[in-house]
């Protein structure tokens, strides 16, 4: 009983360690579900199986109830269709993709898009679209920069 | 004479463990211009009287059901001003009367409110996001000044550090806290660690967690709570929270209720 007081009273410590060790072990990249060899297959299978959309990789996207911003910000875009996935907006948090529903015919703005994903605290990197089977990718402005 | 020594011994030092959650839910809202209001039930249960690591009376129990109205506001993603405001419906203790015998005090009414100014520094990963955050808090006295109140009336000031990320599995949240107060209530220092596991039933997003709180006071108080809690956002407006602590270790420097459990029910409403 005293043995179980004991360790019980030592558990602050232990909560100190444990975070401590896990904030030193998180200072690289996660261990994404995806990487980026089946971000892209996802990415190619995305693009064939739907029209009208834009396909985003968004790094850090891996929590969907923190990630609603996403949706609030993107969906207010003249060119989004909302009537399509949820408010227009589909997030996969496993493969870090965003998918931006479109209105026919209508192109999406790539700065609108990047700026709304950056107000909504997240961090676009590259938009993908298919010439053929073959998947492109085109990197946004503010990694660019940052490089 | 005794009655009333005995009485306001326990009354003086009666108090809640601080919650080191944030509105809401610890997560939202992360983008520019974000508000959300959130409201929690609590009730809350504690088996004995305690002094020290003794029951000094068994069976004196003390019995708490709050609500906590709670909100936020993001300007940016790197600084938020939260809100939480506690409200007594109906707070019950038996305390010994001195004739071996109890007597059962009553509280209810507001309590005393916590404004925070929580600081962000966000990072996006691949595979992983979080943040850093550093928490300048202020204790407002709104309770009242009865013979037993569940909150203290006093001002205090406070600073609260964490650490927390996401992965689509995993969630991980670590906390530090430490309160001063203006008079006669004992300064506090919290730890806090959350482990989640996520999972994205029927295209909605829940979580399980485990959590555990442990409290330091400056009277030798010491608290560790643990136990299960669970999450669920079933659209982007509407989230809800459910959670079960029970008091694993229990200390109390001054004569104070333990031993119990607490649940809370939150629900939390996004924009």
């Amino acid at each position: 009983m005293n043995l179980i007081k004991k360790s019980v009273k030592n558990w602050a410590a232990i909560m100190v360690v444990v975070a401590l060790g896990v904030t030193s072990a998180s200072a690289a990249d996660g261990d994404p579900d995806a990487k980026q060899e089946v971000r892209n297959v996802a990415a190619v299978k995305l693009l064939k199986e739907h029209k009208d959309m834009s396909l985003v990789y968004v790094k850090g996207l891996v929590c969907p109830s923190c990630a609603i911003g996403i949706r609030v910000k993107l969906s207010k875009l003249p060119f989004v269709d909302s009537t399509r996935y949820k408010r227009g907006i589909d997030m996969d948090a496993k493969t870090q993709l965003l998918t931006i529903a479109l209105l026919p015919m209508v192109k999406a703005n790539a700065e609108e898009v990047e700026k709304a994903i950056t107000d909504a605290g997240y961090e676009p990197v590259e938009r993908y679209w298919l010439e053929g089977d073959k998947l492109k990718t085109t990197t946004f402005a503010s990694v660019k920069k940052s490089k | 004479m005794l009655i009333r020594r005995v009485t306001l011994l326990g009354a003086a030092f009666s108090s809640l463990i601080a919650s080191a959650d944030e509105p809401i839910m610890n997560m939202m809202p992360r983008w520019d211009n974000g508000w959300g209001v959130q409201m929690i039930n609590e009730y809350r249960h504690e088996n004995d009287l305690l002094l020290g690591d003794r029951i000094a009376y068994s069976g004196f129990s003390e019995d708490v059901h709050l609500l906590h109205f709670q909100g936020v506001y993001t300007w940016d993603r790197s600084i938020r001003l939260t809100y939480k405001i506690p409200y007594v419906l109906d707070a019950r203790r038996e305390m010994p009367d001195g004739l071996g015998g109890k007597h059962i005090d009553h509280d209810n009414g507001l309590g005393d409110a916590t404004l925070a100014l929580p600081l962000k520094k966000y990072f996006n990963l691949d595979g992983r996001s979080g943040s850093w955050t550093i928490k300048p808090l202020l204790r407002v006295p709104l309770a009242g000044d009865d013979n037993y109140e569940i909150y203290d009336g006093e001002w205090g000031g406070g600073l609260g550090l964490s650490y927390e990320f996401e992965m689509p599995r995993f969630a991980f949240l670590s906390s530090v806290s430490h309160w001063a107060f203006d008079n006669k209530k004992p300064s506090e220092t919290g730890f806090s660690l959350d482990l989640g596991y996520k999972f994205y039933p029927l295209e909605t997003n829940s979580q399980i967690l485990w959590e555990t709180d442990f409290l330091y006071k400056e009277n030798g108080t010491e608290t560790l709570l643990s136990g299960p809690a669970f999450y669920w956002n079933f659209n982007d407006v509407t989230h809800m929270r459910l959670e079960w602590k029970h008091d694993f270790h229990n200390r109390q420097g001054t004569l104070d209720h333990g031993n119990g459990d607490r649940f809370l029910l939150s629900l939390g409403m996004v924009f």
